[in-house]
């Protein structure tokens, strides 16, 4: 190449980098960047749709003390994440060390297991909706037949919340049971062999060799778990239960937001969200590391 | 050995019964579209019915609107995806193969994005775009889905694997910049194009919180929305409402039987959840 042909090339490289880069950045500052400092303004004011923003400091964020219709959303949530994370995790997890252990016909369990996260969560909560259906719906039908009374499932104030969390787990355990098939992919096989010759059996196996050794696994799904589970609205919204039972936090800030136009209350209350949810995983992180154990 | 045996046999009655309780929710959707209508809510509840109709798909795509929700659903997920892949793999390629000033400044603050809920931008973002007069219109939903930090980072790993002396061999035959990334880069990137494809088209599909914020009229409504309303409307009518869900769900299942391999591969490779 000629020196002048060597500068053209640069130049294209230039042009090429830039024609990629300027629009990008230009999307990520509207979309991402400018609507975050946008929220944090809106949180001090008092904000609707009609009058003009009225600056009232930190009165949005004093508001959220003795909340108590937060405190009993955030409950929800808590009761939503926690449940979903560790009782949802232990059903895939028995699940995936069962599909795992079978020789033949292990993608076509795979891929039963993994239709529900496949369907929408407003589709679930219909479809389930009518299977809760206290009068007409299945699930009582399948109680009476061990005797079991009918139960008010959804339309109740103290079972709503189970009901419609049994449903999401449901939904979302495939996902986790392949997370837990990959992990379980990855523990060498060489590990097993050597403990077959030391005559462990399979429940000894499953304690010392996958257990421990599924443990970036876990870390992970804990992590990323909590994380989804505090921002879950779809399936609560749907399966709408009696008296807020269901009332979990995106659905009160929504509601703030967008039916009582209390936008700046709105706002504070998404800071306070993303607050916890920094928090929360800043402490997953130092339990996990200080629990380190070496292989 | 005979204990053994028991054994594998007690293993597979339990993932069948699993099995089966993934499923069944399913079965009873689609007989519950298409039992006649004394047999919906009788008691007992008719497990396997014998006499069928149809009736119902009819009146909920043209009558109740289904087709035209389909229809913007379907117009709404595969614009996003097709952009989200286009995006993603340019911004990924210019990230993974071309060195400028504050290059991994930049890839760190496109990151750090990420961590925000979505709780927090979606009030200014209403604001925002409803200033510009998009509120209520499929370009408040298609917009803000155009840039995905996530794809952009997945496309950025894929590239990694592509050598060098491929774009040198392209620029050397005088290809535009363009015509490297396009021609050269693009089909070896496949597996995890298509990977990012199904997730997004997925998401897109789903998507609830979102569209019932910034859609107002019935027009523009999505599945999910249309369905949600039609669940508060027709609650007495379970037939008409498995109809509705059965619409809404089967598509995106028989997209997924299709390209499960796919899938799943995505999975492992993103640990990415819809």
């Amino acid at each position: 190449m000629s020196p002048v042909e060597r500068i053209k090339a640069i130049d294209a490289k230039k042009r090429f980098v830039m024609a990629v880069l300027i629009p990008t950045i230009l999307f990520f500052l509207f979309f991402n960047v400018i609507p975050i400092f946008y929220a944090f303004y809106i949180s001090f004011h008092e904000m609707d749709f009609l009058n003009p923003p009225k600056f009232v400091a930190l009165d949005n964020y004093k508001a959220l003390i003795g909340d108590t219709h937060l405190t009993s959303s955030l409950l929800v949530t808590a009761k939503f994440a926690v449940t979903t994370v560790f009782i949802g995790g232990a059903f895939a997890l028995f699940f995936a060390l069962l599909i795992n252990s079978v020789k033949r016909g292990q993608a076509i369990l795979r891929t039963v297991y993994f239709l529900p996260v496949m369907t929408s969560l407003v589709a679930v909560g219909v479809i389930w909706g009518w299977l809760y259906q206290p009068r007409f719906g299945l699930l009582n039908e399948v109680l009476k037949l061990f005797g079991i009374p009918r139960q008010m499932w959804l339309s109740s104030p103290t079972t709503a919340l189970p009901s419609a969390i049994a449903a999401s787990i449901w939904q979302g355990m495939g996902y986790t049971i392949v997370i837990f098939l990959a992990g379980l992919n990855a523990i060498p096989e060489s590990y097993y062999e050597a403990a077959q010759v030391d005559g462990a059996n399979t429940l000894q196996k499953t304690w010392y060799i996958t257990l421990p050794l599924l443990r970036p696994t876990f870390v992970y799904l804990l992590i990323t778990g909590f994380i989804t589970g505090f921002q879950v609205f779809d399936q609560l919204y749907v399966m709408k239960g009696p008296l807020n039972s269901t009332r979990g936090f995106i659905e009160l800030l929504y509601t703030r937001a967008f039916s009582y136009y209390q936008m700046g209350r709105a706002s504070a209350m998404a800071f306070l969200l993303f607050a916890i949810i920094v928090t929360l995983t800043l402490i997953q992180f130092k339990i996990v590391s200080r629990n380190q154990v070496e292989h | 050995m005979w204990k053994r045996r028991a054994l594998g046999l007690i293993k597979w009655i339990i993932l069948l019964v699993g099995g089966l309780t993934m499923v069944f929710p399913f079965y009873w959707m689609i007989t519950t579209s298409i039992k006649i209508p004394s047999e919906v809510m009788k008691i007992p509840p008719v497990i396997f019915p014998t006499q069928f109709t149809f009736e119902r798909y009819w009146r909920v795509i043209n009558e109740l609107r289904f087709g035209r929700y389909f229809f913007n659903s379907l117009y709404i997920a595969v614009t996003v995806t097709l952009a989200v892949l286009f995006t993603s793999a340019i911004v990924g390629y210019v990230f993974e193969k071309f060195q400028f000033r504050f290059r991994n400044a930049i890839f760190l603050g496109l990151l750090s994005t990420m961590m925000v809920p979505g709780a927090v931008t979606m009030i200014p973002l209403y604001l925002l775009l409803g200033k510009v007069g998009l509120v209520n219109t499929h370009w408040a939903i298609i917009l803000p889905s155009l840039g995905n930090v996530f794809g952009i980072f997945l496309m950025r790993q894929a590239m990694q694997s592509i050598p060098n002396e491929f774009i040198e061999a392209g620029r050397i035959d005088g290809a535009s910049e363009f015509m490297i990334f396009w021609g050269l880069i693009l089909p070896q990137a496949k597996a995890t194009l298509s990977a990012l494809a199904i997730f997004t088209f997925m998401g897109q599909w789903n998507s609830f919180l979102w569209p019932l914020i910034v859609l107002s009229s019935q027009e523009q409504y999505t599945l999910p929305l249309g369905l949600r309303t039609f669940q508060g409307q027709y609650w007495t009518d379970m037939g008409l409402v498995m109809t509705g869900a059965t619409i809404s769900v089967v598509p995106i299942i028989i997209v997924f039987l299709f390209m499960q391999k796919t899938f799943v591969r995505g999975i492992t490779l993103t640990g990415l959840k819809g």
